[in-house]
């Protein structure tokens, strides 16, 4: 008897060792290597470069106001996130980053955890691809690839977002639209 | 005579030596296992004895201990019989909503508290409304003030990042959507959604 209680123990520990560690190896997942990008930064003419883990978006959360209504939907938008990480470079010049640096980030999202659910493409204006990591009906990673002749731009959220509401994000919370889309583009 | 009999008991004997040797036979050492006499009892080992006495230090322990920490400390407060301890115990006993004193009244006041907390030695039980708290904050209380200025300063920064990145990932995924809009029917982004 004593036996048995032992085994079912030590199964069960190892039944939560093993939960825990695939739910964190899946979570890990959900975040792609970005290092490989910093090179460009000395290209670059601009460089955005946003890296926040979960311990960070955790204080940040706490720090985000419950009565601001701006705050209050970034608040619920960030609630269950993991990190956030943002690479983005502006160049002056055509051809400062090349097709491997993209490869690079492409690689890592052929595992088949991850699903592009959108590529525009178009050699004018650069393509824009939308990878999803999901985990039954939910979503658990973001990875938004953005190419541009002179920029380069790659969103990585880890965790579950809602993407019509981060969609929707642009021109709230105080922040105007960034009108990428309506950016006028020097004729070549 | 020759004494050989007492040398190597070889030659004629004395009588008075075998006599002698007799008595004394009756105590020479025999080799056979100690017999004990009948009227010795042999009784089991005392090892309980050790396990009381640690028992019982244990709980004596306890009870010193409890007594310790339960009881109330002696209060020996401040000789409040002169008018000015009591004048200064009346006034801290004052209710919070009574007038706001002047500045002379809390120099004074803080006088007589003083010149009342001098009358007796510091450790040995001052008054609660007489004692002034200094309020001294410990190296590791210290720390966690700083941590938690330090944590605001960083999510200060870390909440800009956020609306930062925020602000490109929704910048992107909107134009994305625009895009996809433009060449598809319906928004993929939106499907997806529904669907997950």
């Amino acid at each position: 008897m004593r036996i048995l209680f032992k085994t079912i123990k030590l199964a069960s520990l190892a039944l939560l060792l093993g939960l825990s560690v695939s739910a964190t190896a899946r979570a890990q997942n959900a975040k792609i290597e970005l290092g490989q990008l910093d090179h460009l930064g000395s290209k670059a003419s601009e460089t955005v470069d946003v890296n926040i883990d979960e311990r960070l978006m955790q204080i940040t959360a706490k720090f985000l106001s419950g009565k601001d209504p701006d705050e209050v939907k970034i608040k619920q938008l960030v609630n269950g996130l993991k990190g956030i990480y943002v690479k983005s470079f502006e160049f002056e010049r055509e051809g400062d980053y090349s097709q491997a640096d993209i490869e690079s980030i492409r690689s890592q999202l052929r595992n088949p955890a991850w699903s592009k659910i959108l590529n525009v493409s178009s050699k004018k204006e650069g393509s824009i691809e939308v990878y999803l990591l999901t985990n039954a009906s939910q979503v658990d990673g973001l990875v938004v690839l953005a190419t541009d002749p002179k920029e380069l731009t790659i969103v990585n959220i880890v965790g579950p977002v809602d993407l019509e509401k981060l969609s929707q994000l642009e021109g709230q919370f105080g922040v105007p639209e960034l009108g990428i889309e309506t950016k006028p583009k020097p004729k070549n | 005579m020759n004494d050989d009999y007492l040398w190597d008991r070889t030659g004629e004997p004395d009588p008075e030596i075998q006599q002698l040797e007799q008595v004394l036979g009756m105590l020479r050492y025999e080799p056979r296992p100690l017999k004990l006499p009948a009227q010795v009892r042999r009784g089991q080992p005392r090892t309980f004895f050790p396990r009381i006495a640690i028992a019982a230090a244990v709980a004596t322990m306890l009870v010193g201990g409890a007594f310790w920490l339960l009881l109330p400390r002696q209060d020996t407060s401040v000789d409040l019989g002169s008018a000015s301890n009591r004048q200064a115990v009346e006034k801290s006993k004052a209710p919070a909503n009574a007038a706001t004193p002047t500045k002379d009244e809390v120099v004074a006041e803080s006088k007589v508290i003083n010149n009342a907390l001098e009358n007796k030695p510091i450790r040995s039980g001052v008054h609660k409304g007489l004692m002034v708290r200094n309020k001294q904050v410990s190296p590791l209380q210290r720390r966690g003030t700083e941590l938690t200025a330090i944590d605001r300063a960083e999510a200060q920064v870390a909440k800009e990042q956020l609306l930062l990145a925020l602000r490109v990932a929704s910048a992107k995924l909107s134009l994305a959507q625009k895009k996809a809009q433009g060449s598809y029917p319906g928004s993929l982004i939106r499907n997806h959604h529904k669907v997950g």
